[in-house]
């Protein structure tokens, strides 16, 4: 063990009754793994079974009345495994005669990578190995409120770190800090001029059209129009509506110049998020990626980051204005008359809780037509996308019952969210306005009794709708703040993902490979407990090419992708040129490397481009040259376009044959020193296929090439085979040793094809 | 009775594998059942296979085995295909797009969490759905009619 946080994964804190019984039997509290199960052996989710691994032996203790323990040694288990099921899974001992040394006990899916490793530790711990590291702690339950996680390792979507976030996400308008300023700036007049409306409008009143002996507060603001516009009624109405006018256009300014700055600051805040995200996500390990939904992935550079703008851009400055509107305002009405300031706020509470229960209803319901209109879309990009295949199947009318059904419950959908949508805006509607009702009665009657000023009442009205406003939105900041903040934890998690050059301290440098390719006792599965390749050792010397050969699924791809690093074995160590590849500057090591993958992956563009694609500097003759060497150039010059061909989203102008011909020229023109065949010519007919052979075997020669195929005819130019069985190699040599074994698989292989090309020959 | 010999049969090692007679005398140890439809509400059909996982029989209906055979075959199936049915939903939230389910079922109380909800839902079309959680294990609910009305209120609410 290396460290003390790695081991946390497969050590658990156990009950003291357990823990107790299983140090009593080891002698001692050592115990490499201790974990408790969470489907117990019966079947039943009612309590756990355990497993403790000492150095020696491993324990197992079964819940019940009374916990038993069973001892294994663990000299005694050939292999420990997983053996997975439909949401649930068991660790598996097989001792030297096949059977179980124990009843395997049984966990959830939750469980797998934890057990996985523990089944590992065992198996390493029969074969004697001292060198045990174990994989890295994912969390599957959220540190601080133990909800499950809606991903391995990923954001707790109910407990998210607000302040934490917050300032993180402030942290992208700093380079923003003048804009931002401008920005306050411009809410503080904004609010302060849509407040001086109504008070204009008192003044109005109580100063011009009514008796001065009536007026009532506000005797200094009034006073000082009346000085600039000597007392006269007249001028006095000209300067006030002149007042009012120019604070009317203040506002708009202030508003234009706030949609201004943020609509600038915005588009420039979404693009620095957005390439954080994707400058980050190309350099993730495969790993990731095939742990995740690429739409997953996307969405938090789309839709994510769109969040994040929309909260910073549109939010923030929302909550901030309404926030200043709000206390301006109720300030300024507690100073003209605090008991009709509390009264017009009785339907506030109503507002704000109503608001926010009707709110919940609504976004339950917007989430259900939201839903509705994924699958009617969904439906209909599937129906588009198999369009080849329903009219095959003569399913178009099939099709349209579907899509018809999706239809109409979407349309139900729609007609009662839109109802309850309208209904919810009159209630709300309705209860701002009936505030005014309260205001007209009591604020009336303190006019009759001469306590208030007509002004008053008038300034009273106006303010009404500037604080209801805000006031009907309130509710919503909750949910708003929540979903921007998941949003913004989801994107940071990627940004925060180690990327696959940062997870060594130091890389070795290695500008000429010789292309000397070792394995050794090399271990690797996709998923936790599943091991695809077991104990691999293999010696590919410098300019040597070597056939991989073995059934569909046994694990030739994975080999290369172990050797590209897309993976890291999960035990054993693979060398390059005598370097531990973990060690390498991962830049030089795939920079050396050609490629030609199982399914030829092409961008939209043309042929040129695509053949030149991660060749910065190849000339066009060099596109042709590899093109002719890969047999492809004949097929290009019978379209009109030639080399510039466009080939259409994911080559899909291509045909198959010519989609692979085309990766095999890319490879070509890398010039690598390591070229790696997936299958290269699995869609050629047999002669275009000699034809490309041959043109390989000039390029072949003098760099390090290993080829996988099926049709065996493929690899007569390898100089050895390595056969792989069941995940292990099982023969390695050249054709003729290999035809010489007598119950050897490549032999057996041979044989089949033979005579199914004999057979054919008989049918033609 | 006497005129059921060619059933298989299951017996149980003293090491825990199971064992298959075939009605020819032939004998695989160590073999193990697999469902070929699990999630599908039909019938369903099992296969036995050796502990490679290569094919040894495929039979669509248990009455084919006696008993004491079925019953083993019941034990394995019980451990190895595990969708709980839900009986009751404690608490339901949808935070996001992310729902945290709390529930009892006819293996005991859980906890789980769903996402993406379109692609993890199955609907049954008799009002059961079938549901597929974070981590990949499955739920299901045989009628929603069947629940009590707070869990059918919560479930409604959500889905
Ligand atoms: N990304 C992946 N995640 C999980 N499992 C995978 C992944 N890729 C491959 N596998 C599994 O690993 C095993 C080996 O796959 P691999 O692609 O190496 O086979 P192969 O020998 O290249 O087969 P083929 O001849 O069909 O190309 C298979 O069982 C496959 O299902
Ligand atoms: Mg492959």
């Amino acid at each position: 063990m290396t460290s003390s946080e790695e081991t946390t994964l497969v050590k658990k804190t156990l009950p003291r009754q357990v823990m107790s019984l299983a140090k009593k039997a080891a002698g001692s509290g050592d115990f490499l793994v201790s974990l408790a199960t969470d489907i117990k052996r019966d079947g039943s989710f009612a309590g756990s079974d355990y497993l403790l691994v000492n150095a020696r032996e491993a324990l197992f203790i079964y819940n019940g009345a009374k916990p038993r323990l069973e001892r294994v040694a663990v000299a005694k288990v050939k292999e420990a495994s997983i053996e997975t099921g439909l949401s649930s899974a068991r660790l598996v001992l097989r001792g030297k005669r096949g059977g179980f040394i124990k009843r395997p006990l049984i966990f959830s899916n939750n469980l797998l990578k934890q057990f996985g490793e523990a089944a590992k530790v065992i198996q390493l711990l029969a074969e004697k190995e001292k060198d045990i590291k174990i994989g890295e702690e994912e969390q599957v339950r959220c540190p601080k409120c133990n909800r499950l996680l809606p991903e391995r390792g990923g954001v707790c979507a109910a407990c998210v770190s607000r302040i934490g976030v917050f300032r993180r996400l402030t942290g992208y308008l700093k380079p923003y800090r003048g804009s931002v300023a401008l920005l306050m700036i411009m809410f503080v007049v904004e609010s302060l001029t849509q407040s001086a409306g109504p008070l204009l409008m008192k003044i109005l009143f109580d100063s011009v059209f009514v008796p001065k002996e009536l007026a009532g507060t506000m005797r200094s603001v009034s006073a000082c129009f009346e000085r600039i516009s000597g007392g006269e009624p007249w001028p006095m109405l000209v300067v006030i509506v002149l007042a009012m006018l120019g604070a009317h256009l203040l506002y708009f300014i202030a508003r234009g110049a706030h949609s201004w700055i943020s609509a600038g600051m915005g588009a420039n805040l979404i693009a620095d998020i957005r390439r954080d995200v994707f400058s980050h996500v190309a350099r993730l390990p495969m790993s990731y990626f095939n742990q995740r939904q690429i739409g997953s992935i996307t969405s938090r550079v789309t839709s994510d980051s769109q969040t994040l703008h929309e909260f910073l851009v549109e939010g923030l400055p929302y909550l901030a204005i309404n926030a200043l509107k709000l206390t301006l305002t109720i300030a300024l009405l507690l100073y003209l008359n605090w008991k009709l300031t509390l009264l017009i706020l009785i339907p506030a509470p109503i507002l704000l809780i109503g608001g926010g229960v009707f709110w919940k209803m609504m976004r339950h319901l917007f989430h259900k037509w939201w839903q509705k209109w994924a699958k009617f879309s969904g439906d209909l990009h599937e129906s588009f996308y198999a369009v080849k295949l329903v009219k095959a199947f003569n399913r178009e009318g099939k099709e349209s019952e579907k899509l018809d059904k999706d239809n109409m419950s979407l349309t139900r959908q729609t007609i009662f969210t839109d109802r309850r949508w309208i209904t919810y805006a009159l209630f709300i509607e309705f209860l701002m306005t009936s505030g005014i009702f309260i205001m007209l009665f009591y604020g009336g009657g303190q006019i009759l009794k001469g306590n208030m000023s007509l002004g008053t009442l008038i300034a009273f009205q106006g303010y009404l709708f500037i604080l209801y406003e805000p006031l009907r939105w309130f509710n919503q900041i909750n949910q708003w703040m929540t979903r921007a903040f998941t949003g913004a934890e989801r994107v940071f998690e990627v940004i925060d993902a180690k990327d696959e050059a940062g997870q060594e301290k130091k890389t070795l440098r290695l500008p000429r490979m010789k292309g000397d390719v070792r394995f050794e006792k090399v271990h690797f599965g996709y998923e936790a407990g599943k091991e695809v390749l077991r104990n691999i050792t293999l010696n590919i010397k410098p300019g040597e090419m070597v056939g991989l050969v073995g059934k569909t699924g046994v694990g030739k791809s994975t080999i290369i992708n172990l050797i590209c690093r897309f993976y890291r074995a999960n035990r054993g160590h693979i060398f390059i040129d005598g370097v531990d590849i973990n060690e390498l500057n991962l830049t030089d090591l795939r920079s050396q490397i050609g490629m030609v993958l199982q399914e030829p992956i092409l961008f939209d563009g043309t042929i040129a481009e695509n053949i030149a694609y991660g060749c910065d500097n190849a000339s066009f003759e060099d596109v042709v040259f590899v093109a002719r060497k890969a047999h492809m150039h004949e097929d290009i010059m019978k379209k009109p376009e030639a080399y510039d061909y466009l080939v259409g989203e994911h080559g899909k102008r291509l045909s198959t044959g010519e989609k692979q011909r085309v990766s095999i020229a890319r490879a070509l023109l890398h010039n690598p020193r390591l070229l790696i065949l997936d299958e290269p010519t699995s869609s050629l007919d047999a002669e275009t296929e000699l034809k490309v052979q041959k043109g390989l075997r000039n390029l072949v020669k003098g760099r390090t090439t290993i080829a996988i195929a099926h049709r065996l005819t493929t690899l007569r130019y390898a100089n050895r085979l390595i056969i792989l069985k069941d995940g292990r190699v099982t023969e390695m040599g050249t054709h003729k040793e290999l035809m010489r074994k007598h119950k050897g698989t490549y032999r057996h292989l041979v044989k089949i094809q033979e005579d199914m090309s004999k057979q054919m020959g008989v049918a033609l | 009775m006497a005129k059921k010999p060619k059933q298989i049969r299951l017996v149980r090692e003293p090491d825990g594998t199971l064992t298959m007679l075939h009605p020819n005398g032939k004998r695989v140890k160590d073999v193990r059942v697999a469902i070929l439809n699990p999630i599908d509400k039909g019938n369903k059909w099992y296969e036995l296979q050796d502990h490679c996982g290569k094919s040894l029989h495929i039979f669509p209906d248990l009455t084919e085995l006696n008993a004491a055979s079925r019953r083993l075959l019941e034990q394995d199936v019980r451990e190895r295909y595990v969708i709980p049915k839900i009986k009751k939903i404690y608490s339901l939230n949808q935070e996001s797009h992310v729902s945290y389910w709390d529930v009892e079922t006819d293996r005991g109380r859980r906890d789980f969490v769903m996402k993406d909800k379109l692609d993890n839902i199955l609907e049954n079309g008799k009002g059961g759905y079938t549901l597929k959680d974070v981590m990949g294990n499955y739920f299901m609910i045989e009628k929603v009619e069947r629940l009590d009305g707070r869990s059918k209120r919560l479930f409604d609410k959500v889905i």
